[in-house]
């Protein structure tokens, strides 16, 4: 039908109702401030989080530096020092996008009493929850090297 | 047969500028099923050997083969897999995860050996009940006395069978009565499970249970 009227009103633009939805989006992203504003909002909190988790695992790592000294002491090799890591970078991300989804989707009957509508289809829940593993994994790295250099000898000074 | 030898090992430190020699030419043996036991006053080297004899830290010089494997000096990765294969620590802080139960401790051990699953699970509830520690296997290192850390401590150094078991004092931090105690379930459990067992000890009482005692000063065993 979309062909058709184009046929018939060689002047016009005709667009069907998902080519009409993209090209509003990308006058209001590409066009307008609003993109720029939210990518660099998306990108900070993003760096944010890195940080914050980086530090808290950090921070758990050194305390716990004989507790991996020991598995090192036993025969543990950095791998499975790297996978008792990444499970806490798991953790933490499952409560950092819990923490972020659950008052998200809270918001959306509330939002929609004003008349407004939050949209987040699962794909836009699914992509956010592997981009926070990823980034909560990165985060890990700095962890990683820590241990990567622990000295098993650690484990005989008192 | 053999489950540790050492040949000839030396092993120099620098502090600073100045070379240090703190084992200078030590040669020992331990067979499967032997307590062998190795007294020194501090600073004599016993720590570092047992640090070499553990392949924790490689000599400068000489030859170590534990469990008919010598391990290449060069090849400092193969370490770690020495250690998961065939020896076991028991450390004078006990060093349990505090994290988890002693039964976990154990089954932890036997995860990093490569012992996984419901065989894991089975050896570890097992060896609380070897160490007298049946009721205690559900509780974490902070719930355990001195003496029940350290025999949750044996228990997961034996986890797998290694042929060779290290402790560094592990009666340094137990009373007299709870020692002695420490050390005849170390003794029977070595002897039962075929593992040679070198203890590191200030402790004279230890030459009650041990084969042979070896005395080591200066970095060079005298005994």
């Amino acid at each position: 039908m979309c062909g058709e009227i184009r046929r018939r009103l060689p002047h016009n633009d005709v667009r069907t109702r998902a080519e009409w939805a993209a090209r509003s989006r990308s006058y209001w992203v590409d066009s307008t401030g609003i993109g720029f504003n939210m990518y660099l909002a998306v990108f900070l909190r993003c760096l944010v989080g890195v940080v914050v988790v980086a530090q808290t695992l950090y921070s758990s790592t050194m305390n716990h530096l004989k507790e991996y000294g020991t598995m090192k002491a036993i025969g543990g090799s950095n791998a499975d020092i790297y996978a008792v890591l990444a499970r806490q970078a798991v953790i933490s991300a499952w409560v950092g996008f819990a923490l972020g989804a659950i008052p998200s989707y809270a918001l959306v009957p509330l939002v929609e009493r004003v008349e407004l509508k939050l949209y987040m289809p699962p794909m836009l829940a699914g992509s956010v929850f592997a981009g926070t593993i990823v980034l909560c994994l990165a985060a890990a790295a700095v962890s990683f090297r820590k241990v990567a250099g622990i000295d098993p000898a650690l484990v005989f000074r008192a | 047969m053999q489950a540790l030898a050492a040949e000839e090992v030396t092993k120099r430190f620098r502090e600073g500028c100045d070379p240090v020699d703190v084992l200078r030419g030590v040669s020992l043996s331990l067979e499967r099923g032997e307590v062998v036991a190795l007294e020194g006053p501090s600073g004599s080297g016993k720590t570092t050997l047992l640090s070499i004899l553990g392949c924790i830290l490689t000599p400068t010089s000489g030859r170590v083969v534990v469990d008919g494997e010598a391990v290449d000096p060069a090849r400092t990765e193969r370490l770690p897999a020495i250690r998961r294969r065939a020896i076991g620590f028991v450390f004078q802080q006990y060093n349990l995860f505090p994290a988890l139960t002693a039964a976990e401790n154990v089954e932890f051990a036997l995860n990093i050996r490569g012992v996984r699953g419901p065989g894991a699970r089975t050896e570890a509830t097992r060896a609380p009940d070897a160490v007298g520690m049946t009721d205690r296997a559900g509780f974490l290192p902070r719930d355990l006395s001195g003496g029940q850390k350290q025999r949750v401590a044996i228990a997961r150094a034996l986890a797998g069978r290694p042929a060779v078991l290290l402790a560094d004092e592990p009666t340094a931090n137990l009373d007299s009565r709870t020692g002695s105690r420490v050390l005849e379930l170390f003794r029977e459990l070595a002897k039962r499970e075929g593992s040679g067992l070198l203890l590191v000890t200030h402790d004279p009482s230890v030459r009650t249970i041990a084969d042979r005692v070896l005395a080591i000063r200066d970095g060079r065993l005298t005994a």
